[in-house]
């Protein structure tokens, strides 16, 4: 949906873009070459590298303003989009009321969604259905005027996030499938990619954000996306078992503790058919980077709201899907790199 | 090992009163912005309505009239900034004299 802001809204948001532009692509630059030409050879364990850069970098502007403009914007992103939505909340119903999306929408009222999830995620008021505007303002204005200017976590400054989900959508192993769940979809970003990578497969989107998936089943209208939307805790769906042949997640294990995250791959376990492929797309794990991003990333945890993102980045995923009963277990960063970082297994028959 | 937004908000520059000071920095220089944004779509409205010529707000030559109005306006500016250090009653009294 193409939103139309006030003059003062639009102008407030895109300077937050601006913003965490320049301090991602100018000023992080500057401190990441600062902390480079004095360690050259950095430690690898993680609590070594988060001393040794905050050490050394204790008395450079470029760092401190950095971590504090990042810090910033991630609050001012809340405090600026949710007036900016409300203000066009007659029209967001509008819009949601007419369209006909091809693909249903099934919220249950008495989900309960596990503990964890009612965290301040993001450092978003209230967390992730803490204003009934919450999705539309992430998903439109906050990605619109934030994110795609100016980066975020594993994302730096200039990267496309949609490019990188439509990437890791391709990387499923099979050419196609009958049967797609995507396990915690968000309004469906990843969803989109799905679909347009599977056109054929009936694709089910679950989801715990009311505003999130009310919001995505009317996006998916306007793309002509046939998606199903459930909503349910991704470690406990109610659909059938093997009931898919591809279980798909994008950066969603790090938004769960470890322990949630073991009961999210017995799920996906439980939901495929034998033969059935797992696809999770997240941020790689610390010793995949470099000293000084790792430090950058392993700062989201206590500074941006991102309470599991530690947890995450250091746990074992490829032992846990062994242990989950998973099979031909691969974990690579797309085309080389880092980001996306692709984990896939299967299902034995 | 968990995080999130811990209760007491993270300190940036080693001091939260910098912190606070330099908050309040982002958010004019925020607020300059949305004003300056403001003044270039004012501009593009009257050009497009015929009620100023393109680039003409550029070009614009103070009349001796004008200049001296910029002038006092500036100076004004600049005293109340700047002397912003001076005591108080420093302060009144450069107030009651403009």
């Amino acid at each position: 949906m193409d939103i139309e802001l006030s003059q003062r809204s639009r102008a407030a948001l895109q300077f937050l873009g601006a913003t965490q532009s320049f301090s991602g692509g100018v000023l992080q630059k500057n401190a990441a070459a600062e902390y480079d030409s004095l360690v050259p050879q950095p430690p690898l364990p993680l609590d070594e590298r988060k001393t040794s850069v905050e050490t050394t970098l204790a008395d450079s502007s470029a760092w401190c303003f950095d971590r504090l403009l990042t810090r910033w914007v991630a609050e001012e992103a809340y405090v600026r989009a949710l007036p900016a939505v409300e203000e066009v909340g007659d029209e967001l119903a509008a819009w949601t009321a007419a369209q006909t999306p091809a693909g249903t929408l099934t919220l249950d009222p008495d989900v309960v969604a596990p503990q964890y999830w009612e965290n301040g995620f993001h450092l978003a008021p209230g967390g992730w259905d803490g204003h009934e505007l919450t999705g539309p303002a992430i998903h439109e204005l906050i990605f619109k005027y934030i994110l795609t200017p100016g980066g975020v976590g594993a994302v730096q400054t200039g990267e496309n996030l949609n490019d990188q989900r439509s990437l890791a959508a391709r990387e499923a192993r099979e050419d196609s499938y009958d049967r797609i769940v995507e396990l915690g979809s968000g309004p469906g970003r990843f969803t989109h990619a799905l679909r347009r990578s599977y056109p054929d497969a009936k694709l089910t989107a679950v989801e715990l954000s009311t505003t999130s998936l009310v919001y995505g089943h009317a996006l998916a209208g306007e793309a002509g996306y046939d998606i199903d939307w459930v909503q349910a805790d991704a470690a406990s769906t109610g659909l059938a078992d093997e009931s898919a042949d591809l279980v798909a997640a994008y950066t969603l294990m790090h938004e769960v503790p470890t322990a949630d995250n073991e009961l999210i791959l017995a799920e996906a376990f439980r939901l495929l058919a034998p033969g059935g492929d797992l696809l999770i797309s997240e941020v790689a794990p610390y010793n995949m980077h470099t000293a000084f991003r790792a430090v950058v990333l392993d700062w989201e945890t206590e500074n941006r709201g991102e309470p599991f993102w530690r947890d995450a980045l250091l746990m074992d995923l490829p032992g846990m899907l062994t242990r989950a009963g998973f099979t031909e277990i691969e974990a690579y960063g797309i085309g080389g790199g880092v980001h996306p970082w692709v984990t896939r297994a299967r299902k034995p028959r | 090992m968990a995080g999130g937004d811990v209760p007491v908000r993270p300190n940036y520059l080693g001091d939260a009163r910098l912190d606070d000071v330099a908050r309040m920095v982002f958010e004019l220089t925020s607020e300059l912005w949305v004003l300056k944004d403001r003044t270039i779509m004012l501009e593009a409205l009257l050009v497009e309505h015929g009620v100023v010529a393109a680039g003409a707000v550029d070009a614009l030559q103070p009349t001796p009239e004008l200049s001296q109005t910029l002038l006092a306006e500036r100076k004004a500016l600049v005293a109340r900034v700047y002397g912003a250090v001076l005591d108080s009653d420093s302060r009144a009294a450069a107030a009651l004299a403009r």
